[in-house]
């Protein structure tokens, strides 16, 4: 089954062959955890940098934020068994809004990345592999079966 | 293969975050050493087996570069990986460096960028295992 | 107007507290960041051939303890490892914008950072002007970094008689 992940978003499956899938990353992160033992995977697709900037908001959608979507995605593996050295963790999107990164005031899609390093660091993991910045929209893919991870941009395939 | 590391740098805060780099890395690690300058580091390469020197230039007592090029002048320690971890940004001394066989990571850096280097100049892959 | 040197240390200060300190520089400055007690200040000084000098890095707001805690992930960081964590930021920056002075590509040598009370800064203070001076907020807080190159005021005063 192919699951749509929407924005503000996740899914977690480890039923073989389900596809998850995510549309129009733009300065949103679409984060990939898998874990390689049990082949569980799960995509989120966050907007915004930190929940501080709103408890009430990520208390009702946690995975509006980098840092509370990441908690909540984090936790369902915890709690199914996963460990951390059988996870990985990759990422694409956090574009800017600008084609020249210079002039994106907020430079929201560049913070949602920094935070995100933040969490990791904190919750002591590390990435494996991240296709971020630029200008333009991402669509990520990732297989169950084998945590395979596509993303599309342009009209151009990449595999993470 | 398990590799015993050696972190030279006088910031205690710098090592710390070197350290935990490595840990996180899910590279095969074996012992890892501290020392506060080149000194120190030329010290403990000579008495215990290491196999990568992730190491500073501005340092107290004994620099980055006298310790480099005082370990390529012993035949024994002509190949040992190094990686230079600095803010030096000076090209003139930054070519020295290399020149002396050694890899260079400018500082501020990110632990994903450590973590590539290492991997690159070691050719121990990781593999995310228990 | 920023000077070529500004934005040199703008661009290292950025990318250091991001890279290292995972915080990102808020646009603007809010007014309540504006009038903030110094909590913690750190100077590095460098020579090459032609130029010594140093650089003075200050935080407010929080953001000295807020360093050592995204730093070492340690939400309760000692008065040493505040002191280390923002001495290691302020050579980082030093180390990147040295090189930049008067042309750049020089060769220097920086000594290890020494943490710096509020009266050591009162005694320092006016004594020199610096050469570039910015001011960023992160966070809640903010830092203050300022280069100073010995006998850049004298210079400067000889210039304009």
């Amino acid at each position: 089954m192919v699951y749509t992940i929407g924005v503000a978003d996740m899914k977690i499956s480890g039923d073989n062959p389900d596809m998850l899938i995510t549309y129009a990353l733009g300065s949103c992160l679409g984060i990939a955890v898998y874990d390689l033992k049990l082949k569980r995977a799960g995509l989120l697709h966050c907007m915004l940098p930190d929940s501080s900037i709103d408890r009430n908001k990520a208390a009702g959608n946690p995975y509006m934020y980098v840092d509370s979507g990441m908690k909540a995605l984090l936790d369902n593996f915890y709690r199914n068994g996963s460990r951390k050295n059988n996870l990985i963790i990759r990422v694409a999107g956090g574009s800017s809004s600008k084609v020249n990164e210079e002039e994106d005031f907020f430079k929201i899609g560049h913070r949602n990345f920094v935070s995100l390093r933040k969490y990791l660091w904190n919750e002591g993991l590390m990435l494996k592999a991240y296709d971020v910045g630029g200008y333009g929209s991402r669509t990520v893919t990732l297989e169950v079966e084998n945590g395979k991870m596509l993303i599309k941009s342009k009209g151009s395939f990449k595999q993470l | 293969m398990a590799l015993n590391t050696l972190v030279v740098d006088d910031s205690s805060v710098m090592r710390s975050i070197i350290i935990k780099t490595l840990k996180l890395s899910g590279l095969p690690l074996g012992d890892i050493w501290e020392a506060k300058n080149g000194e120190e580091g030329l010290r403990i390469i000579q008495d215990k087996w290491i196999d990568l020197a992730l190491i500073d230039i501005h340092m107290p007592v004994m620099d980055g570069e006298e310790m480099l090029t005082r370990l390529r002048e012993n035949d024994q320690y002509e190949n040992l990986p190094v990686i230079v971890v600095s803010s030096e940004s000076a090209p003139g001394k930054i070519e020295k460096m290399l020149k002396l066989g050694a890899t260079f990571i400018h500082k501020p850096f990110t632990p994903e960028i450590l973590k590539e280097v290492i991997v690159a100049v070691t050719g121990v892959n990781n593999e995310n295992t228990d | 107007m920023k000077t070529q040197i500004e934005k040199v240390l703008i661009e290292s200060t950025v990318r250091t507290f991001e890279d290292l300190c995972f915080m990102y520089q808020e646009p603007e400055l809010k007014d309540a960041q504006k009038n903030l007690p110094l909590e913690a200040a750190s100077e590095v000084k460098y020579r090459s051939d032609d130029f010594t000098g140093k650089l003075l890095i200050e935080t407010r707001g929080g953001l000295s303890p807020a360093i050592a805690t995204n730093i070492l992930s340690n939400d309760d960081p000692s008065a040493q490892q505040k002191k280390d964590a923002l001495g290691e930021i302020a050579n980082i920056i030093c180390g990147n914008i040295v090189p930049s002075l008067g042309g750049g590509g020089r060769e220097y040598k920086i000594e290890p950072p020494r943490s710096l009370s509020k009266d050591d800064l009162l005694k320092e203070e006016g004594q020199e002007e610096p050469v570039a001076e910015i001011t960023l907020n992160f966070n809640d807080g903010r830092v203050d970094i300022k280069l100073f190159v010995d006998g850049y005021s004298a210079a400067k005063e000889k210039k304009s008689d």
